[in-house]
């Protein structure tokens, strides 16, 4: 053991109570003073068992749970030491993130921790201030904990553990349940917390892109092990084994795999946007003056391939809720029969306020909305079930029945179909959704992926002509989010409307054939995918949806003859390709 | 929500500490449990009306009280003025018709006593509600720390009352998924099939609250819940308006008393 090794981890092995097999096994692993370390994995590879096991909270939370080998922080073993001890040295901010605020104050909040400790008033008073500035929360310290929004409850989350005053920081994918602007006040944290402090940093985390700009060093799990440790350069040059384990690396890594495959060499593999625009400008040679490409017309939208029958028409709609707050202010548009539409705006644009609009759960406070000629007003969510299926974000909120079977027949019932009807439908939905064999299990014992697939395939199984899915991704792992846009391009291309709300910019870019972008309750742009990226570029940089890494990429090299309209590595490929041919 | 919902503010009764609110409260209370005439029951009921103005709580909330306090209200009346042995007859509900009857003998004292259970009941509701939405939950907590009471205690009463929103948000959510997929919630169609219909909604909750409870639980022991003895923080100070307040509702309480003891506020014409 080295004197700065601040964890280490020997051969452990950890079985949950009630399980056979193990999440976590053969873990050897030395984390050093000051280090900045990512995990990154698929869903179930062991990640957060890993965060419980360095703060001891495995094995002494869960009784009758069996651990083999050895954690130590900080030289105190997690046998021996309690949690209560432990924390002082390592704390963790737990993935999730709301239920582990008690307090109903921020101040509040934060002082539990200090106060449990046992320290006096002003020592209380000190710590509270210094982590809530740590986390630019000052001022917030009457705010009730309920009025703050994801990215502030998250900050407030790792402001709890800061005033704990550790030496090493735990963070259990502390920006998948949050938007964009939240994920983006949790980096500034962390890079604050890097900068300025000499703290430990240990973070779960699926965004290669922002992990490859501060990690030193990245740990990638996979069914229990880890698999690759390495600094990011090493890591992220493995893209192909990447992918196989269900970890996506930074779009730039993928394009230079690809052109590396294609025979091109380059003096060094980049992992960030900088350095890939490094890179490549110094290969390409320069085509246009930055005045061409400025004074350049836009190509105006051709028309997209969907039928120009509205199945959805909004108009003029406005819904201010009680209290008086306008979430919609005049919306008008049309949604045509087999379009898919992603809907995109920042937290507060009235994205779902938009959406509950469509079966009626909402009804306009001014203005219409029409599902296949039928005013809303004058029909109830019931009897637009059969047209609408509304997916909700989070599976938990629904599944209520014994079995996966049952679960999916509710709705079936709900909508009074024939019994033999029925039958084929839950059995259509469960191939459909790849749920075979599941149909007698308990929805509430499976994982959070096959739990959302339930729930979809409960949606899916009243065969909606219209499937409206909020935030079909947030949450879930690589393969999980390109699984459920795969069976929605499925049902697209079988001539279902799907309507997307997601954060999710990427993949926005590749699956959606029009957006709008919702901002304060207004439609500021409404057009087909590929121009809304080139036109409405600085738009969507302003309201934290970043186009995705490949298009800026693409947007930082039109001087050197590159398309700006590029949404998906392979064209990016091509485009550089093409241009690197004719040299 | 009624139960322990505060309304911030700077009013008089605002300023006072919680004890000298307590005070006021079992000053009121007894006083109108001491008396049965209606007119002293009457006045007690005013100066709770007066001390709801000067504590500037909506008026709109004590509309919503009494809408809630119709049918008892007016069923206290109607059993006193029916069930109570007076002597002076009214009238009946239902006259002498030949040998049938008379029934449903209202009388005059009856009528009082009712009068009286309905402002006593006004009473106990519109003061305590003077109390709650006067009185943050830091004092009520730091008043539990000042009479000794279990620290868990009143750490267990704010978590409580942390989730309160939590789980409001979490059931309309729920009730939103389980429409989309077509359940009408409005349809009221007998008792069982009322709550079979609620059971695709408290299933949900009840089961994220068990996991809302292990991350808690987590969240506690790892922010050091248990490591040492602990103090709770929140300390309440009694102050000048305090030690002017609080002699007036002794005086008040014992003046009251006295002259009870001399026998007023009796209803007069008593008898069997």
């Amino acid at each position: 053991m080295m004197e700065s090794d601040i964890i280490v981890i020997e051969n452990l092995s950890y079985i949950y109570p009630k399980r056979e097999k193990p999440a976590i096994k053969n873990i050897n692993l030395s984390i050093k003073k000051g280090e900045f370390v990512t995990i990154m994995g698929p869903t179930g590879a062991g990640k957060t068992t890993l965060c419980y096991a360095m703060v001891g909270l495995a094995p002494q939370f869960f009784e009758e749970g069996k651990m083999e080998g050895n954690v130590f922080v900080k030289g105190m073993s997690t046998r021996e030491y309690a949690v209560q001890e432990i924390c002082t040295v390592a704390g963790l901010v737990f993935q999730d993130f709301e239920n582990q605020i008690f307090g109903i104050t921020v101040e509040d909040d934060v002082s539990y921790g200090p106060i449990f400790l046992g320290f006096d008033h002003d020592e209380i008073q000190r710590r509270v201030k210094k982590a809530l500035s740590s986390v630019r929360l000052d001022g917030y310290e009457k705010r009730t904990v309920y009025t703050l929004s994801g990215g502030e409850t998250q900050r407030l989350a790792i402001a709890d553990v800061l005033a704990m005053e550790p030496e090493i920081i735990i963070l259990d994918e502390p920006t998948s349940q949050l938007d964009p602007v939240g994920k983006e006040e949790v980096f500034q944290t962390l890079e604050y917390l890097r900068k300025n402090t000499n703290t430990t940093i240990v973070l779960v985390e699926h965004k290669s892109e922002e992990v490859a700009k501060f990690s030193d060093r990245i740990l990638v799990m996979n069914n229990g092990e880890i698999v690759l440790d390495g600094p990011p350069r090493k890591i992220f040059e493995r893209v192909d084994e990447l992918l196989s384990i269900g970890v996506r690396p930074p779009q730039v890594c993928e394009l230079f795999s690809i052109l590396r495959k294609k025979g091109l060499k380059f003096d060094t593999f980049p992992i960030t946007l900088e350095e890939a625009i490094d890179v490549l400008s110094k290969k390409l040679i320069q085509r246009k003056t930055l005045e061409d490409i400025q004074n350049a017309p836009v190509k105006e939208p051709s028309k997209n391939t969907s039928s120009e029958e509205p199945i959805i028409e909004v108009k003029g709609l406005w819904h201010t809720y009680p209290g008086g707050i306008d979430a919609l202010k005049g919306v008008s548009f049309n949604v045509n029969r087999g379009e898919f539409l992603a809907i995109i705006g920042p937290n507060g644009s009235g994205k779902s306020t938009l959406l509950k609009h469509f079966n009626g759960l909402l009804k306009p406070t001014k203005g219409d909305v029409f599902v296949d000629g039928v005013n809303t007003k004058d029909t109830t969510t019931g009897k637009l079930a059969k047209k609408v299926g509304l997916v909700f974000q989070n599976p938990d909120y629904q599944l209520f029945a014994k079995s996966v079977k049952e679960e999916i027949e509710y709705g079936l019932k709900n909508i009074k179909l024939p019994k033999d009807e029925i039958d084929v439908r839950i059995k259509e939905a469960i191939e459909f959704t790849g749920l075979k064999g599941y149909e007698e299990k308990h929805p509430l014992l499976l994982k959070k992926d096959e739990r959302q697939r339930v729930a979809f395939a409960s949606i899916i199984a009243m065969t909606p002509e219209i499937i409206v899915v909020d935030e079909p991704t947030t949450g879930q792992d690589f393969k999980g989010s390109e699984l459920m846009m795969q069976m929605l391009t499925k049902l697209n291309r079988m001539g279902k409307t799907i309507i997307v709300v997601t954060h999710d910019i990427r993949l926005v870019a590749r699956y959606a054939d029009r957006i709008i972008i919702l901002f304060k309750g207004e439609i500021v742009a409404d057009g087909p995918t590929r121009h809304i990226f080139s036109k409405y570029y600085e738009t969507l940089q302003n309201i934290y949806l970043s186009p995705p890494q490949i298009t800026q990429l693409a947007r930082m090299l039109t001087q050197y003859g590159i398309r700006q309209d590029v949404l998906k590595v392979d064209e990016m490929a091509e485009e550089i390709i093409k241009l690197m041919g004719v040299q | 929500m009624v139960f322990l919902e505060y309304i911030p503010g700077d009013s008089f009764f605002h300023k006072l500490d919680i004890r000298s609110k307590l005070l006021w409260f079992i000053t009121i209370n007894v006083l109108a449990f001491l008396f049965w005439d209606p007119f002293y029951v009457g006045i007690v009921l005013l100066s709770v009306v007066l001390a709801g103005i000067i504590a500037q709580v909506p008026y709109q909330r004590f509309g919503m009280l009494m809408n809630g306090l119709l049918i008892p209200m007016v069923f206290v009346v109607g059993y006193e003025a029916l069930a109570y042995p007076g002597q002076n007859t009214l009238f009946y509900l239902i006259p002498k018709l030949w040998s049938f009857g008379p029934y449903g003998r209202v009388t005059l004292e009856g009528l009082l006593v009712g009068l009286t259970f309905l402002f006593r009941l006004l009473i106990m509701v519109f003061s305590s509600s003077i109390f709650t939405l006067t009185t943050p939950l830091d004092h009520f907590l730091g008043f539990l720390q000042k009479i000794r009471a279990p620290y868990q205690l009143g750490f267990m009463i704010a978590v409580a009352v942390r989730f309160i929103p939590t789980l409001q948000r979490e059931a309309w959510a729920i009730i939103d998924a389980q429409k989309a997929r077509g359940a009408e919630m409005e349809a009221s169609r007998g008792f069982l099939t009322t709550i079979k219909m609620y059971v695709p909604i408290f299933l949900p909750m009840i089961i994220n609250g068990i996991r809302r409870s292990d991350t808690l639980a987590m969240a506690m022991i790892t922010r050091g819940f248990g490591a040492r003895k602990w103090k709770p923080l929140k300390s309440i100070k009694i102050t000048k308006i305090d030690l002017l307040f609080m002699p007036i509702c002794l005086a008040i309480l014992f003046a009251g008393i006295y002259l009870w003891s001399l026998g007023y506020g009796k209803i007069v014409f008593w008898g069997g």
